[in-house]
Order: C-alpha cells, then structure tokens, then sequence
C-alpha cells in the first residue's frame, strides 16, 4: 500500500509505471514467438516427398552429348548436269565426328584430380562405346539417360519447382533483356526450317551470376541432329546475356534454366 | 513472407541468422510504432527451373560464307562477282566478308578437305564452297557444295559444264543450285523479264535477266512497243505494238526470229496474256467501241470466244495458273476494281473493295491470290487473296509501283518503279520485306513479265 507513495515521493507517475509494464509483456511476447517460428522454420521441402522423387529423376535435365550429323562415310558423287567426271569424294575424317571442346580448361594454380581407378577407367570404356554408338545412330544420344541434376559443387540441388519466365514481372523483364541475343545467334538453314516446322527442341544451361551460358544439354531433341546442334550452338555463340536479377541468381545457377526453340508452322 | 525465408540453402540461412534475428527482436517494437515489416531486397527465393521460349522468325537472312572458287580458271573473277551477287539479290542470305574467313584460300571444297570449325566460329550458317577450272580448251568445268554449318552436314553438291565465255551462266546455276539445297525452292536465275524499255525516245521490246544484265532488244520499229507476255514455253512473247498506227497484238517467236502481227482489228488489240498450256491468248479488244476481253487463237488470230459483255470497260485479262479462270479489271461498279471470272467469262466476281482504283492483276502460281496495282496518291503493289481477305500493302511511299508480276515459284513479286528517280525494275519477297532494284543503268524499264523456267 506504501508503493504509490513511495513512487510519487519520488516524482514517478503511475502511467509510466503502466507503460513499462505493458512495453516488457509485448517483448516476451515477441521473443516467444521468435522461438516458436524458428524452431519451426527448419527447410521443409515446397512440395511433398513423392514429388520431389519425381523431379529427380523425370523433369530434370538429361545428360546429352553435342552431336554432329550423321556423317557420310561415302558421300554420293555431285549430280552432273552434263557428262563429267567428279570422283566420288573421300570420306569425312574423323575430325569431322565431333563438335570442338567447348568445355573450359581448368584454371591455372588448381589442382586437377587425376586418380585412375576402376571407376574411371569403366566410364572411358562407356565413353569410347557410347561414342562409337553414336557415329552408327547419332540419334541415340538424345534423352538416352536420365540423370539427376546435382549443384556444381556436386551436392545435390534437391528438389525444385518449375516456372515460366513470365511468372513475374521482373523475371519477364530479364528475359525480354535476354531474347535477342539468343534469337540472333540462332540460325537454321531453310529447308529444316520447312521440314520441321512445329518442332521444339529443349535445351537445359546453368546462367552464372554474371549472365555467362554454362553448360547446355538438349534435353528433349527434335527428332533432327542438325537442329538440335543449331539450337546448341546459338547457346554456344551467344555465350553470355544480361545478368539476371540477383533474386533468380541461385536457381539459375543451381538448378539451371530452359531454353525452349520453337520452329513455327508459319 | 518469414517461410520464403527460411527455405534458402542451410548455408545462406546461417549466414543470415543474425540478420534475421534482429529484425525479430526489431518487429514488436516496429508493430509498436506501427510499420510492417518487408524481406530485405536481393535475398533469394525458393530455387525454381525457369523456362524461357524461343520462337524462330520466319524472315531470317542466313549468313553465308562463299569463299573463292578454287581450281584455277581465269574466269573465276567474272563468276565469283555473279554468283555473290546472285545470292545476295536472292533474299535469303547475308553474305559473309570473304576478309574475315580464317581458312587459307585454296582450301579443298569437299567433305573432310576443311574444317567446319573455320566456319562456325566466324557465324556462318551456311558454306557454299565452288571449284570452277578450264577444260577441253574452251570449257567451263563447275562444282558446287553446299553444307549447313551449324549441323555439320553436307546439304547437297552438283557439278555444271559451259562454253568458255559463259562464267555468267554457269554462276546463275551454281547460285541456284545453292539456294535449292538450302531452301527446296527454286531460285530463279533462270528466268528472264520481256520488259518494254524506253531508252531512246520511242518503247522497244527487250529481254533481260533477273540480276539486271543480259539486255536483248527483240522489237526494232521506232515506234511504241508494250506490255510483253511470256507463252508458257518461253520462246514467245506476245506485245502490243502501235507500229502499223494502231494498237495491234504482235507475236514474237524467240526461237525462229520471226514477227507476226496476229490481230489488227479496229480499235484497241491489247494487254495480251497467253494461256498456261494452250495456244490461246486473253486480249482487249474493242469491236463495238466498248473494250471487253475476248479470247484469240496464239497463231493465227482467230477469235475463241468472248468472255466480258458488260457496259462498262472490261480490260487486261489474265489466266489462272491453271486455266480455269480469268483474273481482269472493269469500272462496271463505277472505278476500276479486280474482278474474277471462270475462263469462260461466266460468274463474274469482285474481288477488290478497298480504294477506288485497283488494276492489273497477276496471279500467284498457286492460284489463290492475285498482285494489283492500288492507287491512294501513288501507285502501289499490293497483293490479296481471291477471297477478298488478307490485303497486303507490297510497296508505299517509293514513287510509282506498278506492272506487277509473280515470279514463276511464286517467291517474288517482280514491278516498275520510280523510287530512284527513273523508272527501274524491281523485286520483293512476298510479303514485301526483301526488296532489291534488278535492272541498273539508264531507266525506262516497263511492263515487265516473267518468264517460265528456262532451259540452259
């Protein structure tokens, strides 16, 4: 009962009293509530456990290869509009058989692993047969395994939702930036353009922060070689676009982008 | 907006522990001093792939690398000049500076002879790789391969032979044999324009290529000479000639060198257009004073039939590609307008609606759209199909446009034109976006007509 006298004998009102009260309740309040949510916010998966197998293994990107054409080992004679003698040409050599490394080499001062183990020597062997697989039927290399798509630092991305570049505006703007650069440098000779119209190819890349095109792979192909290669090769030569938005910077990183190329009806 | 947050790697939630728990302490005392809180700008939202679409224009020039022709001929200049030239009036390429090709010159033309590597780092689409070499004293020996750069492939490859002063000739083949592999379309250096030509007071007859060289006179009277036509077997043409004082139909067979005048009735004998596989000619013609169109034999002049008997004036006939109608202009709605008929001259139809002045027609080779003459200030090419639909503006603010015809694969639309001043031929892609000035030199070029494929 002495407490307010006391308080107004020392010059404090009771509302000061009041407000410290009611100030320190909402702090305790807030900090268990921060507890609750953080030991709630633990990563959780955005889509349910059956899906995220599903994308694993379906709707990610498939390991491809860079093909060339089918090569013909005995190219025919060119037509001759009067008797001549054109001699039937020689074959390709076998430089011709494959597309140039696009792969970087590795950066000076790193040490580049180089154990030899059963392992590796089992994948040259597949390497070598897949190779002399694909010169009998360069198509066999489109879609012919599914794999896993696993981060550049070869833990695994885990699972991911798609999207289209239009979700949103900023993305939308981005790709818009982007468009051109990729549309220029893609260029189909007119007889594919007719003879596959109504065709896609979808090609999987990685776009570092900085707007550089790693990586690209067809993941589902069109059913011809050389269009496939074309829409490689547009990648290939664009070979950088603007920067995307910081916000789009790990997904397009780790998990990757899609290109798709339609050659229209039209 | 907190479980976008929390759903970043392991490492970057770590990383952005602190922060994160600031702004919880902070958010009491911001709900107190009444603010709502926003996530900080540039932190990364759930992974997601994102699919952008690419969709291939259809009007795409390729770029094509022609390196020089090897083999050693002295011709080589005339015909590597040609065929550049050739390929760059066709639309279909851009051609490539021979100064930034990374082969050495003189590099083999067949598979596995180069690299395509040479060439897809420099962009080329397409390789159009040529020997051209002297034989048997004075022959032309030709080869040409074709390949898709970016596929690695060999698209198609043809030899060719010549007498020796024919480079040009045998360029307009190589030229056509590359735009064949690369497009499955026909190129069209060989086909030739009957034009009238006004180069010395008076309109004479001439041929001439379609890159412009090549002028041939086949009419010599002094007199004014008009609107050839092509027999569909390139040897005749038929003109209209006021030789005699008259507008009178004259037939000028290519292959005997003869003339003949085939209609001289009074009044007008004009705008002649051959059938496309019979010896009959559409002409105007003018026996009662009114012009309606009739039809005449190709030899001797005899009338067939008369396939307009309107009051109006029914002029310039012209027959579908395959025969069965009759494409021609008449004021019998008041202005001149399009109209089409069977070949018989039954159920006339209007096809133009738009402006007030439409004429000339010329029918694509598939028979479902026509090319006209429209005037609003100027005159313009513009096409439209049979239906009446789908009106497409060709030219427009480029002087006069007229005269229009399809080329034989329907590709191009060949026409007049005085945009530089003098009246030159011109051709356009067909919808208009390709367009190049074919004929060169002193102007006067007119009433050009194309010719069917020619044999070399």
């Amino acid at each position: 009962m002495a407490g307010p006298s006391v308080l107004a004998q020392r010059g404090i009102a009771p509302w000061t009293i009041a407000a410290s009260v009611g100030f320190h309740l909402a702090l305790g309040v807030g900090l268990v509530a921060f507890d609750t949510w953080f030991r709630s916010s633990e990563p959780k998966s955005m889509v349910p456990e059956h899906t995220m197998v599903m994308l694993s293994a379906g709707s990610l990107p498939r390991q491809q290869s860079i093909l060339p054409e089918r090569p013909t080992r005995t190219p025919d004679a060119p037509e001759v509009a009067k008797a001549q003698d054109a001699a039937p040409p020689p074959p390709p050599k076998k430089s011709e058989l494959t597309l140039p490394d696009k792969n970087p080499e590795p950066e000076k001062g790193k040490e580049v692993e180089t154990p030899r183990d059963r392992t590796r020597d089992r994948e040259a062997l597949l390497r070598k047969a897949r190779k002399e697989a694909l010169v009998k039927d360069p198509t066999a290399a489109i879609g012919d395994r599914d794999q896993a798509r696993t981060s550049p630092d070869g833990t695994s991305s885990g699972p991911v939702g798609e999207a289209s570049v239009n979700s949103d505006p900023e993305t939308a703007k981005w790709w818009k930036a982007a468009r051109p650069a990729l549309l220029s440098k893609w260029v189909i000779v007119e007889a594919d353009r007719r003879k596959y119209a109504g065709t896609t190819i979808l090609v999987h890349l990685r776009i570092l922060p900085d707007g550089t095109l790693k990586d690209p792979k067809v993941v589902k192909g069109s059913g011809s070689s050389s269009l496939d290669r074309a829409a490689l090769m547009a990648i290939y030569k664009t070979a950088r676009v603007p920067a995307p938005p910081k916000k789009l910077q790990a997904s397009f990183e780790k998990v990757g982008f899609n290109v798709k190329f339609t050659v229209p009806t039209n | 907006m907190f479980s976008r947050l929390g759903s970043a790697s392991r490492r970057s939630r770590q990383r952005s522990f602190w922060a994160r728990a600031t702004a919880t302490v902070a958010a009491p005392l911001a709900v107190v001093a009444g603010l709502s809180l926003q996530p900080a700008e540039g932190l990364a939202e759930e992974l997601k792939l994102y699919t952008g679409e690419l969709s291939y224009p259809g009007e795409k020039k390729m770029p094509i690398a022609i390196p020089r022709p090897v083999g050693g001929s002295g011709a080589v200049d005339e015909f590597y000049e040609v065929l550049e030239n050739d390929l760059r009036l066709s639309g279909w390429f851009e051609i490539m500076d021979p100064a930034a090709f990374l082969e050495p010159a003189g590099t083999g033309v067949r598979p596995g002879q180069f690299r395509y590597e040479d060439w897809d780092s420099l962009g080329a689409a397409v390789l159009g790789k040529t020997l051209l070499q002297s034989r048997n004293g004075n022959q032309l020996y030709a080869e040409v391969w074709v390949y898709d750069v970016a596929g690695n492939r060999r698209l198609g490859a043809r030899s060719f032979s010549a007498d020796g002063d024919h480079a040009r000739l045998l360029a307009h083949k190589v030229a056509n044999e590359i735009i064949y592999r690369v497009t499955l379309r026909d190129g069209p250096f060989n086909t030739r324009f009957a034009v009238s030509g006004a180069f010395s007071g008076n309109k004479e007859i001439y041929t001439v290529d379609f890159d412009g060289y090549g002028l041939t006179r086949i009419t010599k009277n002094g007199s004014i000479n008009i609107q050839p036509s092509w027999d569909h077997t390139g040897t005749k043409i038929a003109y209209t000639s006021y030789a005699a004082g008259n507008p009178d139909l004259y037939v000028a067979d290519l292959g005997a060198g003869q003339i003949t005048r085939i209609s001289a009735r009074n009044g007008i004998n004009s705008g002649a257009d051959w059938h496309p596989s019979r010896n009959l000619l559409a002409i105007t013609l003018s026996p009662g004073g009114n012009p309606d169109v009739f039809t005449i034999d190709g030899n001797t002049g005899r009338q067939v039939a008369q396939l307009t008997r309107d009051l109006g004036i029914d002029v310039g006939g012209v027959f579908s590609p395959d025969g069965s109608q009759i494409a021609f202009t008449s004021d019998r709605s008041g202005g001149p307008q399009l109209y089409v008929a069977s070949a018989d001259g039954s159920n006339p139809r209007r096809v133009t609606f738009m402006g007030n002045y439409n004429v000339d027609p010329s029918w694509h080779p598939d028979g479902d759209k026509l090319a006209f003459v429209g005037r609003d200030g100027n005159f313009d090419v513009l096409t439209i199909n049979l239906d009446g639909s789908e009106l497409t503006r060709i030219t427009q603010g480029q002087g006069d446009n007229e005269d229009p015809v399809f080329s034989p694969d329907g590709y191009y639309i060949a026409f007049s034109s005085t945009r530089t001043g003098q009246s030159h031929i011109h051709a356009s892609t067909i919808n208009g976006r390709h367009q190049v000035q074919l004929t060169r030199g002193k102007g006067g070029y007119s009433n050009p007509d194309w010719s069917p494929k020619l044999d070399w």
